[in-house]
């Protein structure tokens, strides 16, 4: 276990015993650990939630931001530094209800971030309320009756908005879950891992029997280049699948755009204001 | 030389904001000063625009209301009741928009000229403003070819066709000024004046190069009325710098990954209007709790709301002082002239980096967007040099506690033996969450009390520090009260206010001893600065404070300035 030892402080660790995210904070400082990227070299950008958590259990720099905004705040990161990792992690609720504008726009803006969604289908840290993810007729304290609305569903809309890289993992399968961060810190573009952590609190029907007997792995048999086939695989397992649905090759934001230059923001020397007579000049 | 005021106004997407530019670019490449006060709609083709440029022998910034001569492209212009010179205001009109009955009348000063049958003519409708040009340079005796370069300038990235269409049209409309009828207006001849070159400006530039002087190379912003110049401005300008203007899907993105682009380590920015601000809350207390610098450009309009978004308003004050839950700390700086727009943007980085906290820079649509000819301002070399972004100091650690020394000491991510948390919640000295009622009181004065010194600096700017009537005011306000004070004599002192957080106690409670008696100028209606100042004013000296508001929309005129200052004095 010495490899996660660099990504491992003290801080203790307050997710309730059986926790999916327990999983998905182990798989991200594992793949962090093979790929050999120095902690200082990771930004780790959370939002609120139970999920919001995971910046603080790993050791590199951390920020935890406000709901709903990790996806803004980590693409400014990576704006402003393109040497750095960034990950951004956030529930579903953070995600899909308070950031689904940001989420959409960070799929089809396409920086190089790794997104984890850390998805439990339920609203954990406000002690059980549904989210957009959430089935139909879910019982929960803001749906006495039953949740009455439909799910969304990430990866389809990821799909429609563009997405370079879409895949969806699950917490009780580790290895592929860390095979999945790996590819997704690679690709060089947005990525964006839906993954199935569950709630085994609020959310007991979806627990990680019910994931193990409903999810199929398409990791034996799928094309993820073939755009027209990940809507139809989508659409034949219902989005009970995992592994990578789709990726492309397109380029990332910064590098289509053709004026950013090899030195991150943060580096640029400021100190020099001589251009400042030539644009005043304009002005005359 | 006396002031001669310009009314340029026809249908908006016509040329008639070109037009202006052009005829203000010419007259401040010739020595004069030039002031441009603009009527639009919120609409892009249609509905009436006007330029209303007054002409000027020294600076200034603000508009008077008498009108020398009218150029009308449509009925709205030509029908306007406006304030006319004393000595007789020339109307010349499109002859497309005259009735059948309308004739050249001598006696009303009204004429009917064919610009948009000579621009058809000339194969270009777009250049009938063009045609008008040529006519004001003839009568006003200015430089043609001067006119002819900035025409060249203007219109070649369109093609060699339309430059000569133009100066066709430029050279019909110097022809026209020889029309016997305009031989009793020899008077439009401008005085000369000592040939200088000087920029026209508005504020929403000065601030933009503010920005990229202060050491700005990371702008996420979403358009609004009237702040998008800005970002406009910047998206141009930083790629060459290496930086980089991202137009987000909303405010609370943009705020959000300037705050983001501030912890990666680069100085950040985002502009906005009043609707943008109210998204933009939840930031300023993430940017002040996290101690991460963050500038926001805020160009006022009248709220609340979509109010008139095309309109000169100052309400957004208390927005800015209390807006946000829970208490935290910032920094908000306001310009009230183009030279401050450009100083104080330049400074709030600076501040930022510093303190650690969101900085405000309070413009509005006054100063953003009405182009003035401006003095040449200096950019200073060593600006930069003392708050620099800390990148490789730190000797390796388990934790680095960011959040125990100066607050300006903040390793950004990829700094080796820099790693801290960042977090929203209250945090201990490594940024860890931490709920310890000691550690919330240490970690609450650490931010509220940290810029108690800048307090001590003076945040009033005046020429004089002693005398009978003390006008403050800020934003386009200040240049109407320029005006104003100039007309009133030694008894009006004009002082601009130009930090209103940390107030400036010290500074105002003498001044308020100095002075008999204290106006406060602001465009709202609850009087905000009055109240600001209200509670900062030594209890003895409160009777000496009395307040002037608008909130019309329209900006002050000088008289009502006048009228009120001479009740005082």
């Amino acid at each position: 276990m010495a490899v996660l030892d660099v990504y491992t402080n003290k801080v203790e660790q307050t997710w309730c015993p059986g926790c999916g995210h327990y999983s998905v904070l182990r798989a991200l400082k594992i793949a962090l650990a093979r790929l050999e990227i120095p902690n200082h070299k990771a930004a780790i950008v959370s939002g609120i939630g139970c999920s919001g958590r995971i910046s603080g259990y790993t050791k590199a720099y951390g920020f935890h931001g406000i709901h709903g905004r990790s996806l803004p705040i980590a693409q400014g990161v990576k704006l402003a530094n393109k040497d750095l990792t960034v990950i951004a992690a956030g529930g579903d609720g953070d995600g899909f209800a308070i950031g689904t504008g940001h989420s959409i726009h960070a799929i089809k803006r396409n920086i190089d971030v790794t997104y984890l969604l850390m998805n439990n289908q339920v609203y954990g840290l406000t002690k059980g309320h549904t989210s957009p993810l959430s089935d139909l007729n879910f019982v929960t304290k803001s749906t006495p009756l039953g949740q009455v609305e439909n799910p969304l569903k990430p990866s389809l809309l990821a799909l429609s908005a563009g997405g370079s890289f879409i895949a969806q993992g699950f917490s009780g399968n580790q290895e592929e879950l860390i095979e999945l961060i790996i590819k997704g810190i690679l690709h060089k573009g947005f990525s964006l891992i839906n993954i199935f952590s569950p709630c085994v609190t609020f959310n007991p029907n979806k627990s990680y029997a019910w994931f193990r007997e409903n999810l199929v792995s398409l990791k034996e048999d799928h094309n993820p280049s073939d755009y027209k086939n990940a809507f139809s695989t989508f659409l034949e397992t219902d989005g009970l699948f995992t592994w990578l649905l789709y990726e492309s090759d397109q380029m990332d934001y910064q590098s289509r755009l053709s004026s950013v230059s090899d030195i991150p923001l943060s580096k640029l020397d400021i100190k020099n204001t001589r251009f400042l007579d030539g644009l005043i000049e304009e002005f005359v | 030389m006396k002031t001669f005021t310009i009314i340029f106004g026809g249908t908006q997407g016509e040329g008639m904001v070109s037009a202006g530019a052009i005829l203000s670019k010419a007259l401040s490449r010739s020595g004069y000063y030039t002031y441009t006060h603009r009527t639009f709609a919120s609409r892009i083709k249609g509905g009436h625009t006007r330029s209303r440029i007054e002409i000027t022998p020294f600076r200034n910034a603000a508009a008077s209301t008498l009108a020398n001569l009218i150029v009308a492209f449509d009925e709205k212009t030509s029908e306007v009741d406006f304030d006319l010179s004393p000595e007789g205001c020339l109307h010349i009109i499109d002859n497309k928009i005259a009735k059948s009955s309308q004739n050249q009348n001598e006696e009303t000063d009204r004429f009917y000229l064919p610009f948009t049958e000579t621009a058809e003519k000339i194969g270009n409708k777009l250049s009938t403003s063009t045609v008008a040009l040529g006519l004001i340079c003839k009568m006003l005796a200015l430089n043609e070819s001067l006119f002819k370069e900035i025409l060249t300038e203007k219109y070649k990235k369109k093609g060699k066709a339309v430059v000569k269409q133009n100066l066709d049209a430029f050279e019909e409309g110097l022809s026209m000024a020889n029309l016997p009828c305009f031989n009793k207006y020899e008077h439009f001849k401008l005085d000369i004046v000592p040939a200088t070159r000087r920029p026209v400006m508005t504020g929403n530039y000065a601030l933009a190069l503010g920005a990229l002087a202060g050491g700005c190379r990371f702008v996420s912003a979403y358009p609004i009325t009237p702040a998008s110049e800005i970002m406009e401005y910047l998206s141009a300008k930083l790629p060459a710098l290496g930086g980089l203007m991202l137009q987000t899907e909303d405010e609370i993105a943009a705020i959000t990954m300037a705050i983001g682009a501030s912890y990666g380590g680069v100085r950040s920015m985002t502009s906005t209007s009043g609707p943008g601000l109210s998204l933009m809350m939840e930031g300023l207390g993430l940017s002040a709790m996290a101690e991460l610098p963050l500038v926001v450009i805020d160009s006022q309009r009248v709220g609340p709301s979509t109010g008139l978004p095309t309109r000169v308003e100052q309400s957004d004050f208390d927005t800015a002082l209390y807006g946000g839950h829970g208490e935290y700390p910032s920094i908000m700086l306001a310009p009230y002239s183009i030279e401050s727009c450009f100083s104080l943007s330049r400074d709030a980085f600076r501040l930022a980096d510093e303190f650690s906290c969101p900085v405000f820079v309070m413009s509005d649509l006054g100063l953003g967007l009405f182009p003035q000819t401006v003095d040449p301002f200096l950019a200073d070399d060593s600006s930069n040099s003392k708050y620099e972004m800390s990148s490789d100091i730190l000797q390796d650690g388990p934790y680095y506690e960011r959040y125990e020394g100066n607050s300006s000491t903040r390793p950004s991510p990829g700094t080796p033996g820099g790693i801290h948390y960042t977090t929203g919640l209250e945090h201990g000295p490594l940024g860890s969450p931490n709920n310890n009622p000691e550690n919330r009181i240490r970690m609450m004065k650490r931010r509220m009390e940290k810029f108690d010194s800048l307090s001590e600096s003076p945040g009033i700017s005046l020429n004089k520090e002693k005398g009978r009537l003390l006008i403050i005011s800020t934003g386009s306000v200040y240049g109407v009260c320029q005006k104003a004070v100039r007309d009133l004599g030694s008894k009006a002192t004009l002082g601009a206010l130009h930090r209103l957080k940390p107030f400036p106690e010290k500074q105002f409670s003498i001044l308020s001893e100095n002075f008999e008696s204290i106006l406060i100028v602001e465009h709202n209606y609850k009087g905000q600065l009055f109240e600001l100042l209200k509670k900062y004013i030594p209890s003895k000296n409160l009777a000496k404070l009395y307040s002037l508001k608008k909130f019309s929309g329209d900006p002050f005129t000088i008289l009502e300035i006048k009228d009120k200052a001479k009740e005082l004095i």
